[in-house]
């Protein structure tokens, strides 16, 4: 039977990475949110697109240093995001967030399943 | 056995009386304040504390008069409080078109458009338009148009009487249904009497105040106020707001805000501004007892009832800037016809309506005086003794953040600058104001139950500087850097600059909140609840709920114990609870909804509608959206 050798939670930052991206460009377009065509809203959506871009790097590189900077800067990523979807008052930003968390959580926690 | 015809008899009665019954269910928004007595209060009983969570848009309709900037003008000022009788919801918008939506759909039934100067994008007269006036005959003649007459007032004194059944003029109101109102801006006519207020009726009578350009020319039109017929547009009477030696000299002291009427009584309320120079009034230290005040008048005649100053010789632009909210009050076991007026300067005084004295006790204190030479402040200002003031005496301290974020600009510039408190003269140095020229309350002022008689009124917290300038000063840096360099007062030895106390980012430098709900039990003049309202929103990000909203436009009352306000600068309406003031339900509009809402019932449902329009000074984000709310069928 042969393993996994994705590393572990980087699929779930990438996804949280797309799906805050979503809903960013969601919000940017969409008047009813109430900060459609903000400035906060477009610092979140790169932010979502960056972690996207980063969690792809965690997927791809073998470097463990190398790896364990963007793991590193995907918490940053998150905790920063993270802030900005709170006084954005952004739920669906908030909730890419949460299971970005989850797959920093599994990586961390999770390594000896990996190869 | 005979045929009984109870159920076909039956049946005619209920055709007969259908039409009658959707009448009597339904309850009208008649007013820009609700009603005549600027209550903002509805008998609505549908929408509750408990159901208010499931409330949800009925209708949304744009008017498609919306400017944001560019070859359509200067972006829009939406500040309507639509109306609701006639079985019709009639709202105006900025181009000064009228627009009659069926109450229950709000599908489009007629649209009025007025021509005016202000929808050419090059005239320097862009008006705001807070509304229209109803008025129905008492005997109307069937088949007779113009029975029902909706009043609209354009930026260039034009009042047009518009039928508000087929949207056509009135043909026999002043020149083929307009009148020229500004036939009588005779005295100094630096600009023609803008009529961005809905007018006010009583009986046949409508009576009319005006805008003018504040801050100008001291020597710019004098106030007045005008009763015309309703049908006709005949002129009854004219009032003088200022002494006939001044007249000359002095401009506006003018009506620009809504007033109310207690029609048992007769008496129109006219909320009454500060005469110019806004700023500095070395050359109007003579008595002028009307202004800034609040003044009764017998409508029928335009005489005086009374009048109370409740700002003497204003150097602020303190203007009385809301209709007046007439109750009567159940106080030490009697009944007393009252009226409330909410102020800039965040006081709410309570008289008697008939006689005009003090319900609660008004106080004359000593206040500091002018060091500008030629100006004489007053010594002392009418301060209500016993009931809270909304907005502090005394500079709520700087706010760490907004220094922090500046270097210590905000610390420096506040030690630069005179600050003894509420009503410190405006000075050489700069002055910090406690009562701006914004509010405190502003124009939406207040609304009340009758029935419990609680009072509540949002007002804003906002800190500015007055700094005189001397006249050949100013010119020179007029001549360089145009109008940023403030007030021009011509004709005045001194201009004026006024600014918000902001730093270098455009923070505020002061403690929050800004912006406050407050609630007031008129029974015995206690402050029941006070609560920071609204959000203020920078790049889309909201600032903590503890900081509040500077707000445009009041509040309504509802039967059921419900508030709702739109007013905060981050496009939501709310409802409140009116015991706790805790916020029950929001919802988000395109634009902030800086009018006044109108509650009504259209066969046997319950509506809620903004106009959220938007206000450009404030919040960059304007619309056009007329959004009513409703339970869900």
């Amino acid at each position: 039977m042969s393993k996994s050798t994705r590393p572990r939670g980087a699929g779930l930052m990438l996804l949280a990475g797309l799906l805050g991206a979503a809903a960013a460009a969601y919000d940017y377009i969409t008047p009813a949110t109430g900060i459609d065509h903000t400035g906060g809203v477009i610092l979140v959506l790169a932010s979502c697109l960056l972690m996207g871009l980063a969690a792809i790097g965690v997927s791809a590189i073998r470097s463990g240093m190398l790896t364990g900077i963007l793991v590193f800067l995907i918490f940053l990523d998150i905790l920063g995001t993270g802030t900005a979807a709170w006084f954005l008052e952004s739920e669906l930003v908030m909730a890419a967030m949460a299971i970005a968390a989850v797959g920093i959580v599994r990586r961390l926690t999770c390594r000896g399943a990996i190869a | 056995m005979k045929k009984s015809h109870a159920p076909f008899a039956t049946l005619i009665v209920i055709v007969l009386i259908w039409p009658i019954r959707g009448i009597a269910d339904g309850q009208d928004w008649s007013d820009f304040n609700g009603n005549a007595m600027a209550q903002k209060y509805s008998g609505a009983a549908q929408i509750t504390p408990a159901n208010v969570k499931d409330l949800a848009v009925a209708w949304s309709t744009h008017t498609g008069d919306v400017s944001e900037g560019g070859d359509k003008g200067p972006k829009t000022t939406w500040q309507s409080t639509p109306l609701f009788v006639n079985d019709t919801v009639y709202v105006s918008t900025p181009f000064y078109r009228v627009f009659a939506v069926a109450p229950d759909t709000g599908k489009i039934k007629w649209i009025y458009a007025a021509k005016t100067i202000s929808n050419d994008p090059k005239s320097v007269f862009h008006g705001k338009n807070r509304g229209i006036a109803y008025w129905a005959a008492a005997n109307p003649v069937a088949g007779q148009p113009c029975q029902k007459i909706l009043y609209l007032g354009t930026v260039e004194g034009q009042l047009h009487a518009i039928d508000a059944d087929t949207g056509r003029l009135c043909q026999d109101f002043g020149g083929h249904g307009i009148l020229n109102v500004d036939q009588w801006n005779t005295i100094n006519h630096k600009f023609p009497f803008e009529l961005n207020q809905s007018v006010a009726v009583y009986r046949d009578t409508i009576i009319i105040g005006w805008a003018g350009v504040d801050w100008t020319w001291e020597d710019s039109p004098p106030g007045s106020v005008f009763g015309v017929d309703a049908r006709s547009g005949r002129k009854k009477w004219e009032f003088q707001t200022e002494p006939e030696n001044m007249r000359h000299k002095i401009g506006t002291t003018n009506v620009w805000a809504a007033m109310s009427v207690d029609v048992q009584n007769g008496l129109v309320y006219l909320p009454v501004s500060s005469p110019e120079n806004n700023y500095w009034g070395g050359d109007r230290l003579e008595d002028m007892p009307y202004a800034t005040s609040v003044t009764a008048l017998h409508a029928e005649t335009g005489e005086v009832a009374w009048a109370r100053q409740l700002v003497h010789h204003d150097i602020w632009d303190i203007d009385t800037n809301a209709a007046p909210t007439l109750v009567d009050i159940e106080k030490d076991g009697r009944k007393i016809p009252a009226l409330v007026q909410s102020t800039k300067q965040g006081f709410v005084f309570v008289l008697n309506r008939l006689t005009g004295e003090a319900i609660y006790p008004i106080e004359e204190r000593p206040v500091p005086k002018s060091d500008v030479p030629g100006e004489v402040a007053a010594p002392t200002q009418p301060v209500p003794a016993a009931i809270a003031p909304t907005t502090p005496w005394n500079f709520p301290g700087i706010s760490t953040i907004a220094d922090l974020a500046s270097f210590g600009q905000c610390s420096r510039d506040y030690a630069s600058y005179r600050d003894e408190g509420k009503f410190t003269p405006p000075s050489l140095k700069g002055t910090i104001a406690e009562t701006p020229t914004t509010g405190g309350m502003e124009w939406g002022g207040g609304a009340v139950d009758p029935s419990t008689q609680t009072y509540v009124v949002n007002s804003s917290n906002v800190i500015q500087v007055y700094k005189l300038i001397p006249r050949r000063e100013f010119d020179a840096l007029y001549t360089q850097i145009g109008r940023e360099a403030g007030a021009t007062e011509y004709e005045s030895p001194y201009a004026a600059h006024i600014y918000t106390f902001l730093n270098r980012w455009g923070m505020p430098c002061w403690k929050p909140p800004y912006g406050t709900l407050s609630s007031y039990d008129l029974k015995t003049g206690k402050l029941l609840w006070r609560h920071p309202f609204g959000e203020v929103q920078q790049w889309g990000f909201y600032m903590p709920e503890s900081w509040g909203s500077v707000t445009i436009g009041g509040p309504v009352i509802t039967k059921t114990g419900l508030i709702f306000i739109g007013a905060s600068m981050d496009s939501r309406v709310r409802a409140i609870d009116l015991k706790t003031g805790d916020v029950l339900w929001k919802h988000q509009v395109d634009a902030p909804a800086v009018s006044t809402p109108a509650v009504y019932t259209f066969k046997g449902r319950e509506y809620l509608v903004f106009a959220a329009g938007g206000n450009a000074i404030l919040a960059p984000r304007v619309s056009d959206q007329l959004v009513a709310f409703a339970l869900p069928n």
